[in-house]
């Protein structure tokens, strides 16, 4: 395979990845870094499963051309819990709420609220409906997503 | 009520650090060595002769392992009635029509070969409206039935009617009729994981399907029956990957998990084939549609006398659940509401349109928005509050509904109150008309769901096995599915209360028909119920053989010992007290031992099979509710927005409030969707709106703070007292909705969904404004 | 997908002569939110994109006394989280905001919505409103291209070949000034417009309308402004009859169509009920 190698850190570690250039972040994740906590639900950006971070915001996957990570700093739900693997304020709120059911859609979900608390640490629940507006779910009716999101932000903000 | 360990208890999930951490392995996640991946051919017209199929330009793309037709492998016929073909062969009927497929090294590889597949067609006349479709000079979707008998008409031989009393003394009785007709089209699951399968056949010609069923042992039955028709000598093992969301889309099997399997067999290695989003929205099968005629009445003081309700189904090219969704939309249509005389009647047809399946409520969210609109314009006639005709004719406990239903405990009445109190339903309605643009109105609408399964099925029935390890571990193998809606958790709850031990001990094992039992499947909000039962009951045997030894062991006899905090506790005599561990590695090793502890249960609920007059107890026990909601209306707009939003449901017991809210939830903002904002456009067969900008389910930014009443009436047949919820929390939230419109704007809506322009519609159409320009 | 090369130039130059050798099957791109929704639909199957994310100060925001600059690579998320253009430009922060999700607007550009040219381009109608200025560059040289002349069809900018959106320059009126911009929708998010409805007004010292914008978005084949409707809210004061009147003005004026989106007499009845609602706050 031809193709170019893209270099990024993602969770904190350095990466290469060799990419064609119609490749999407969300294949250089999936199957360059077998980083499969994305998932691809719509493939056109109105879905939200397949949210990641790079540079602080949180951006569809599936639209992001691959070559466009080139330096960028990524952060997947592999990376969200802490080294030892206990979990994140915001992933132990779902699931102490109740946010999880399928869970298709919950990493993207998940990063979502995490790029907003890092920027805004106290959001309002407008700011939180707002920030998870690009992400559907179809189980949960959200509510308990929007209360584990407020709880997480809670508990962060001390 | 007696107060639980585990039971009652707001568990987190028990898959959720799985999920949250993003390790879960759904079908998109999925792969095995030397995986070929499939794509599907569909129809480029509607309604068509095939004429020729020419696929060599496709065999020659790069990494093409196989590229199958109906004319290059054998016939696999499927659905209800068996009118459906894996590959067509000589006509489509609806633009989903399977008609080649490819299986490739890579998916680019086999999009490209579809894309390079040339098909020859002849156009043929097509029909869409199913009244239409009735008509003597409509076009026949299917010439001939599965054994080749030719048909004359559109109409499918299915027996959908129920008839209990007297109608004609019914109407008789009558002093006020509300009639009306109610029109609900296509809405679809939008499960955020796209459907998918790999199949893979191993040397001796036994297949495996991972999938995403939410039916295993069917689909296991079904795709048995495939290899049969491929002459294939094989058993059959389905294992399930982690499911995406089911709501119904997965209750069947479809053509593409046998075009997986047909592409398997023809290359000898796995084959994965797995939809793209638009795919999703147009091959798999959606909620069924229905034209629903309403014809109620009731005397002066209010008490029903009659329910009429006849109705014309789209049933689409062929047929799977769709078609029986009258089956279950007879229940509310009979005993929602103590009515005495009832007939119900159901037509399904074929039509050109894509072909219906189970969602969420399974028919009864489009006869319940028929029903209970018609019974708030039944109660404007007879100059009664809604609320209160609806208290005056609720169900009660111990009654036998007309069509036979054995009603247990039933809180419908404390649900009524709970909304009306909660909503302050007195304060608030009636206040709508009058100035301003925006104006507020209450409306409410109730529930009747199986609550303890439905036997549709020849076996309504969950097998459990359960061992138990000398460690104090116990492993339950259950038949069902956990689809996202918590059955992991509460069959964790189930058995850890009945062992006397943490639910960290328990851990449940689904989703693999080689290793569980049988099971007809996750749906009609089943599982907790009769999973749940022959979990208990299999736990109960273990607790027997666990108490029998403790008693040889303590010697205290068994009346006095339990199983308490991960120990045998003795009653009388601290001092006899056995951790767990040490018995169970006693009852394994010691030479009194030399046993471990196993159990079997398969819990058939004592129901009957709903077929003939239709008439029966056909659920170990029913679900009961009550929605009410506060909208406010844009009089310049049509816009509805949702207030408050109140749901009470009497669910039993609550094994676990934390997961059952979430089931109310996600149900109720599912309904606000069917209710206000989503639809599938079908134009000439075409659906237009396949994608999630413009088939609208609801965001974050439209969910509703949703206030949920949980009415624990603690049912005699379910476990710890439990019945289902997976379903009801979606079934009257048109209707409630539908009538608070009414009381804020005093319209009435027939269709769904009621969208800004049709509410807009319908006010200036009243009030004489200006027309369609 | 099509194959095709991706392009990252550091310069405006290095993109000009990329495209040059290039020619007609190169297509420029930014935020890339709604091409490679195309390229993935088989819409759009160009040998080449050139990437303008690359190239060093076109995703700015530059604010002044006159107005402010965006880069056409800036992000519809940058004039979202920006106060002073919530402030002085609300119409325009009011579209950015309202655009797909977050994590579209925290890739898609201003610029790009303006290049796509679909009728349904929010941050174009709020742009109207507001005599933007598109700085173009190409082969020959730069040239400004005033906004409403920019759209010739669906799809179809003033953008010679080879020639690229570099910025939108947008001057903030001068003057007490109401404005606004409505996204109608059925959700309140993720939507495209089934209608989208900016209007301004400046007004002189006197309370008489000195200055009126009235735009549309799928009212249309390409964002619109309604000069009828501009003409009947000019040189008096903002009452609500001349409100009114331009309303039903612009409601005639629209070229709406029926869709399975939406149909046409609602979104010409919603044109007279949104443009008071804007102006009067009812």
């Amino acid at each position: 395979m031809d193709g170019v190698v893209v270099r990024f850190t993602v969770n904190g570690e350095a990466a290469a990845v060799r990419v064609e250039p119609d490749w999407t972040l969300l294949r250089a994740l999936r199957e360059g870094l077998e980083l499969t906590g994305a998932k691809e639900g719509c493939g056109a950006g109105e879905c939200g499963a397949c949210t990641v971070i790079v540079d602080g915001r949180a951006v569809n996957a599936c639209l992001f051309p691959a070559v466009e990570a080139e330096g960028a700093a990524i952060t997947t739900i592999e990376g969200v819990a802490a080294a030892d693997g206990s979990l994140h304020p915001l992933q132990r709120a779902f699931l102490d709420s109740g946010a999880v059911q399928c869970g298709f859609c919950t990493p993207g979900m998940v990063l979502s609220a995490k790029a907003l608390l890092d920027r805004t640490p106290r959001p309002t629940e407008d700011e939180i409906r707002t920030a998870l507006a690009g992400n559907l779910c179809r189980c949960t009716g959200y509510v308990q997503i929007i209360e584990a999101v407020q709880a997480a932000a809670e508990e962060m903000s001390g | 009520m007696t107060a639980y360990a585990c039971v009652g208890q707001p568990l987190p999930k028990a898959d959720g650090i799985e999920k949250i951490t993003g390790r879960t392995v759904y079908m998109h996640d999925f792969k095995l060595p030397g995986m070929l991946h499939g794509r599907i051919k569909f129809a480029d017209r509607v309604s068509a002769r095939i004429v020729s199929i020419d696929t060599s330009e496709a065999e020659r793309v790069p990494g093409v392992r196989a590229v199958i037709t109906a004319h290059n492998t054998p016939e696999v016929r499927f659905g209800f009635l068996k009118d459906n073909t894996a590959l067509k062969k000589d006509r489509v009927r609806q633009y989903r029509d399977e008609i080649a497929a490819v299986a490739a090294t890579t998916p680019e590889a086999a999009e490209e070969a579809v894309r390079k597949i040339r098909v020859v067609y002849e156009d043929l006349p097509a029909v869409f409206d199913p009244e239409e479709a009735l008509g003597p000079d409509a076009p026949l979707v299917h010439e001939a039935d599965p054994r080749g008998k030719p048909l004359e008409d559109n109409r499918l031989r299915l027996p959908w009617k129920v008839e209990a009393g007297d109608l004609e003394q019914g109407e008789a009785a009558a002093v006020h009729v509300a009639e009306g007709e109610y029109d609900v089209g296509w809405v679809t699951h939008c499960c955020m994981g796209t459907s998918g399968c790999v199949a893979v056949f191993d040397g001796r010609g036994d297949l495996t399907v991972y999938s995403n069923t939410q039916i295993p042992s069917l689909a296991k039955t079904d795709f048995q029956e495939a290899l049969k028709a491929m002459g294939v000598r094989g058993r059959v093992r389905v294992v399930n990957a982690a499911i995406g969301g089911g709501f119904g889309s997965k209750l069947d099997t479809y053509a593409y998990e046998y075009i997986a399997i047909l592409l398997a067999h023809r290359t000898r290695r796995p084959v994965k084939v797995e939809f793209d989003r638009e795919e999703e929205f147009v091959a798999t099968s959606p909620r069924q549609p229905a034209r629903i005629r309403v014809r109620q009445g009731c005397d002066a003081d209010g008490r029903l006398t009659f329910r009429h309700i006849s109705m014309v189904l789209d049933n689409g090219a062929y047929t799977s659940w769709g078609a029986t969704t009258p089956t279950v939309m007879m229940m509310p249509a009979t005993s929602l509401y103590r009515v005495p005389n009832v007939r119900f009647e159901a037509t399904c047809v074929y039509t050109n349109n894509t072909y219906c399946q189970a969602m969420r409520g399974y028919g009864t969210p489009q006869v319940t928005f028929a029903i209970e609109t018609n019974l708030d314009e039944l109660a404007d006639k007879a100059g009664l509050d809604p609320y209160e005709m609806r208290l005056r004719n609720a169900n009660e406990p111990g009654e036998t509904t007309p069509q036979g239903f054995e009603v247990t405990t039933c809180g419908h009445r404390e649900c009524l109150e709970a909304v009306a109190e909660r909503l302050d339903w007195a304060g608030k309605r009636g206040q709508g008309e009058g100035g301003g643009r925006k104006r507020r109105g209450v409306g409410m609408a109730c529930l009747l769901h199986v609550g303890g399964g439905a036997k549709i099925y020849k076996s309504d029935g969950c097998g459990t096995l359960i061992k138990m390890d000398d460690q104090g571990y116990v492993d339950v193998f259950s038949g069902s599915m956990d689809i996202g809606q918590g059955l992991d958790t509460v069959l964790r709850q189930i058995v850890a209360e009945t062992l006397g031990i943490g639910t960290d001990r328990v851990n449940v094992i689904v989703g693999d028909t080689d290793v569980c039992p049988w099971d007809v499947g996750v749906h009609a909000s089943r599982s907790t119920f009769v999973a749940g039962n022959a979990a208990l009951g299999a736990a109960r045997m273990i607790r027997d053989q666990i108490l029998a030894f403790a008693e040889q062991l303590t010697e205290a006899p068994r009346e006095i010992l339990d199983l308490r905090d991960g120990q045998v506790v003795c009653q009388e005599d601290p001092s006899k007290n056995l951790p767990l561990e040490k018995l169970l590695y006693k009852a394994h090793f010691a030479k009194t031992g030399n046993t471990m502890f196993m159990a079997s249960h398969f819990y058939e609920p004592d129901t009957r099979l709903l077929a003939g007059d239709f008439k029966g107890n056909y659920s170990g026990t029913y679900t009961w509710g009550c929605h009410g909601v506060e909208v406010e209306v844009d009089v310049d707009t049509g816009h509805v927005e949702i207030v408050r939003y109140v749901a009470a449901h009497d669910v039993g017991r609550a094994i676990n409030p934390l997961l059952l809210k979430g089931q109310v939830y996600g149900a109720v903002l599912m309904g606000i969707g069917y209710a206000l904002t989503e639809e599938m456009i079908f134009e000439q067969g075409r659906l237009r709106n396949a994608n999630f900008r413009d088939y609208k389910i609801l965001t974050a930014r439209d969910a509703v703070p949703v206030e949920t009443v949980i009415v624990e009436t603690d049912d005699p047949a379910g476990p710890f007292g439990a019945k289902g919820i997976g379903e009801p929390g979606l079934v009257p939230t048109a209707p409630a909705i539908a009538n608070a419109i009414y009381d804020a704007v005093g319209v009435r809506l027939h269709t769904l969904p009621m969208k800004p322009e049709v509410v807009l519609r319908a006010l200036l159409d009243r009030d004489g404004g200006p027309g369609p320009a | 997908m099509a194959r095709f090369a991706y392009h990252r130039p550091a310069t405006v130059d290095e993109a000009l002569g990329l495209l040059a050798d290039l020619g007609p099957d190169a297509v420029p791109v930014a935020g890339a939110t709604d091409v490679w929704v195309n390229l993935r639909s088989g819409k759009l199957a160009p040998r080449a994109l050139v990437s303008l994310r690359a190239v060093p100060g076109l995703a700015g925001l530059d604010r002044s006394d006159d107005g402010l600059t965006l880069g056409a690579c800036a992000t519809h998320a940058a004039v979202e989280d920006d106060s002073w253009i919530a402030g002085r430009l609300p119409a325009l922060h009011m579209a950015c905001s309202q655009v797909g999700s977050r994590q579209v607007r925290n890739v898609g550009t201003v610029g790009g919505n303006l290049c796509n040219a679909a009728p349904s381009a929010d941050a174009a109608v709020a742009l109207l409103l507001y005599d933007a200025v598109c700085r173009v560059e190409g082969p020959g040289g730069g040239r400004d291209v005033p906004l409403d002349g920019f759209f010739l069809g669906p799809g179809r900018t003033a953008l010679a070949p080879g020639e690229i959106l570099t910025g939108i320059r947008v001057p903030v009126p001068r003057g007490r000034t109401v404005a606004g911009y409505h996204k109608l929708t059925r959700r309140k998010a993720m939507e495209l417009p089934i209608l989208g409805v900016g209007v301004r007004v400046t007004l002189d010292d006197g309370g008489a309308v000195s200055e009126a914008r009235v735009a549309l978005g799928v009212a249309g084949p390409t964002p619109v402004r309604c000069p009828g409707a501009e003409a009947a809210l000019a040189g008096g004061p903002l009452t609500a009859e001349r409100v009114e009147a331009a309303a039903e003005t612009a409601a005639r004026e629209a070229r709406v169509r029926d869709s399975w989106r939406g149909q046409a007499w609602y979104r010409r009845h919603m044109i007279r009920v949104l443009i008071p609602r804007i102006l009067l706050g009812c």
